[in-house]
């Protein structure tokens, strides 16, 4: 944009008299993006959020036609396969972005863990990521149920009975998100008002201050580069890194468009909650480890269930990992740390291995 | 208390102290001496042992033999005093298994529901009339039931469980010696084996298929004759029947004594019909009496045809929705109006026996209809996969064409700046 105030509109003179545009320009104009070896990673972030951007779009288009209900739900969905104009598209777009989502995330946060760049100061960078996460995880799991499909009725079963596994907290947990002892038309609702309302509301506000938090304190060097190399070399923000953010996302959207049309998203059979649980009930991809993993604990350890213990393990692993940049005191001195490169590099294998255990089982 | 009645008591109490203390009833001496000979003699006992259910319901051989099981001298266990009969003859079995299983009143205390009749059935059999001619190579209870190893009937072991009857039934009727006698042939395991009800019983191990006993009866086991046969197949295959007996076909066969159902299915090697059969050619057609220039040759054709086109028409939708579903694109209605058009395929082979034409026309129209409808959805589906492609193709050229007018002007500006 050209800087002279003289050559810009009228609107924007209107409005930078009233928020000082300016200062958010200057602001802009001097962001920097270091340049090194690692820098590709950064791109994974907008990535992720550009996802998300097309989860809200695809989303209310399907909004549109979908109806939430037991003798509705599936049948709105059918009808925005085969009926609606685009509804195919729309239907197929919001379902493999949601499962890219899930993994540019995982892919940005591993990526993070393995730089350092939670380490001060960018400790609740950080916390609002692995909150973002979460919240991804969930959007995913109460998005399955949606389409009430036989595998989906099943699946949220399996996964509500292992959150029901929770100690001490497990069964209020259990009725309070299925809405009763089973999964019913009760808990599609549930899943409905958490999917499009409730998850929307928290995520939009987390990702507001991850955003501002990323905005103010600018991209984090890794910790195992030098410090003065890191530094030496960088790209502006506007227009380098944003114009290749822009390609990068362009490719993904022909990835999910090439994917929507020779693999569009499958509906199955409606659930029908007398039939029996067909065989080979799996959740989605990224609950898959973790699915395995409780398959595999024997039923009782140490006097405790299996189903519990591995409950636990996933729950206090989830929250250290959360807590790392409180936890990795060579991050806080701007030094490497080989243990957790070791621990994320096990975390990735056992995520991997147990992911493909599920899939070939 | 006076004192006599003291000496009562106390005589009372000694009597009852006495007969506590005696020993346990001395063992059957039937099993123990039975055992202890050996070989043959040895088997009732051996067999018994195997989950008999007069054994187990704590019946003795006394009970069936007679004798005294607690005399230790076989003399006097088995003499005619004590009541001991032996082995029965063949036509002595009926009525020594009646004894009991002819009295309700005996064996409502197994079973209040059990029947006490097979004894009576029997002597209606063919089986139990030639035993009353003397005839004792014919079956009796032992042979469809075992002597000293009987299980009830619901044991999968048993000889009368519906998966091992048509084996039971083949260990005489299989005999082609025994057979010849009467001259009766001895490949009818064979011919029902291959045959659907065959298949389905000992293949798939489906009870509720037909076994030799459920056309011919139990224990009053004779051949339906032609008069009845459609009457046993109409206890499975009424909607089949039904239409039968309103058909042409009934007066006719009546008049030619054909046997109804087996006169096109046969009795025993009832293979799974096809629709060839509908035609004029080959075995089981129709062409098997019609020929050419009578009514019933010409209906045969365009009933043929009519089903023949159907299948066609199902088939080529079929495909069409196979094609349809390797894209990935919803099938579920096209899956929906195929089920009709089985649904129809499947009234028009049953509306075949009523041999009207304008029946099996009308059923065969609701299919038509139904693929008809299962193959414009899939065509639409497959012209709406080509459409997706090319927009695809579109929208990545457009796509490619953007980010190369993007990297362009992305190099041109940092070589500016870098000026």
């Amino acid at each position: 944009m050209d800087p002279r105030p003289e050559s810009r509109s009228g609107l924007y003179r209107w409005l930078n008299q009233r928020y000082n545009l300016d200062a958010a320009l200057e602001f802009a104009r001097h962001k920097k993006v270091p340049l090194h070896r690692e820098s590709v990673w950064y791109y994974f972030g907008g990535v992720t959020l550009f996802l998300f951007l097309i989860q809200v779009l695809t989303g209310v288009l399907l909004l549109l036609y979908y109806r939430p209900g037991a003798d509705t739900s599936h049948e709105s969905l059918r009808f925005i396969v085969s009926q609606v104009e685009f509804g195919w598209l729309f239907r197929s777009v919001h379902s493999w972005s949601a499962n890219l989502m899930i993994l540019a995330a995982f892919i940005h946060m591993f990526s993070n863990f393995f730089t350092q760049a939670y380490r001060q100061p960018r400790e609740l960078s950080w916390i609002t990521g692995m909150l973002l996460f979460f919240l991804a995880l969930g959007f995913g799991f109460s998005g399955y149920l949606l389409p009430w499909n036989e595998l989906a009725f099943f699946a949220t079963k399996v996964g509500t009975d292992i959150a029901g596994a929770v100690p001490l907290v497990g069964p209020p947990l259990l009725i309070f998100l299925r809405g009763g002892e089973d999964v019913t038309a009760v808990t599609l609702s549930r899943f409905f008002g958490w999917h499009v309302a409730l998850l929307p509301m928290i995520f939009t506000l987390l990702l507001g201050l991850h955003l501002l938090f990323v905005q103010i304190q600018g991209m984090s060097v890794p910790a195992a580069l030098p410090r003065a190399e890191a530094e030496k070399r960088s790209m502006p923000f506007f227009p380098s890194f944003a114009l290749r953010d822009v390609i990068l996302w362009l490719v993904v959207l022909n990835i999910v468009a090439v994917l929507s049309v020779f693999f569009p998203w499958e509906l199955g059979p409606k659930a029908d909650a007398f039939a029996p649980a067909p065989a080979g009930i799996k959740p989605e991809w990224y609950f898959l480890f973790m699915f395995e993993t409780l398959k595999l604990i024997p039923g009782h350890v140490l006097g405790l269930e299996g189903e519990i213990l591995g409950v636990l393990f996933f729950g206090v692993a989830g929250l250290l990992w959360t807590l790392v940049p409180f936890l990795d005191r060579h991050g806080r001195q701007d030094r490497p740390n080989p243990w957790l490169r070791v621990a994320g590099v096990l975390a990735i294998a056992y995520i991997v291995v147990m992911t493909l255990v599920g899939f070939l089982s | 208390m006076k004192p006599h009645r003291m000496t009562i008591f106390a005589g009372m109490l000694g009597a009852a102290l006495l007969l506590s203390g005696t020993p346990a009833p001395a063992q059957n001496t039937c099993i123990t001496c039975h055992r202890e000979l050996g070989g043959d003699l040895a088997a009732p006992v051996t067999a018994a042992e195997l989950g008999d259910i007069h054994a187990a319901r704590g019946l003795s051989c006394a009970d069936c033999h007679g004798g005294d099981p607690t005399a230790e001298d076989a003399e006097v266990s088995m003499s005619p005093q004590r009541g001991f009969m032996g082995t029965p003859q063949p036509q002595e079995i009926p009525a020594f298994c009646g004894r009991c299983h002819s009295d309700p009143r005996f064996m409502r205390r197994f079973d209040p529901a059990i029947p006490t009749d097979q004894v009576e059935k029997f002597w209606t059999s063919h089986h139990g009339q030639a035993l009353q001619q003397g005839d004792t190579r014919v079956a009796t209870c032992v042979d469809c039931h075992d002597t000293h190893a009987i299980l009830p009937s619901d044991n999968p072991k048993s000889w009368v469980w519906p998966v091992n009857v048509p084996a039971t039934c083949h260990r005489c009727h299989g005999n082609a010696d025994l057979m010849s006698a009467y001259n009766l042939p001895a490949d009818v395991y064979d011919q029902y084996a291959r045959g659907v009800h065959g298949h389905a019983l000992l293949d798939e191990n489906d009870t509720g298929a037909p076994a030799c006993n459920d056309c011919h009866g139990n224990h009053s086991a004779t051949p339906p004759g032609f008069e009845s046969v459609a009457q046993v197949c109409r206890s499975c295959h009424p909607a089949n029947s039904e239409m039968f007996m309103v058909s042409p076909h009934r007066p006719a066969f009546d008049a030619l004594g054909l046997p109804e159902c087996a006169a096109c299915h046969d009795h025993h090697e009832i293979l799974p019909p096809v629709d060839a059969w509908l035609g004029v050619e080959g075995e089981h057609s129709c062409g098997q009496c019609h020929s050419p220039g009578d009514p019933g040759y010409q209906a045969s054709l365009a009933i043929h045809g009519w089903v023949d086109s159907l299948v066609t028409a199902m088939e080529t939708a079929q495909d069409l929705v196979d094609q349809v579903e390797r894209t990935g694109i919803e099938t579920e209605e096209a899956h929906e109006a195929l089920t009709v058009a089985r649904n129809a395929l499947l009234k028009s082979r049953t509306v075949i026996h009523t041999v009207r034409e304008d029946s099996v026309e009308q059923s065969v129209e609701e299919g038509l209809a139904a693929a008809g409808t299962a193959f414009r959805l899939s065509l639409a589906a497959l012209e709406d996969f080509r459409f997706r492609k090319f927009g695809l193709g579109f929208a990545s050229i457009f796509i490619t064409l953007l980010i190369v007018a993007l990297w362009l002007k992305l190099r041109h500006m940092e070589k500016n700046k870098s000026r």
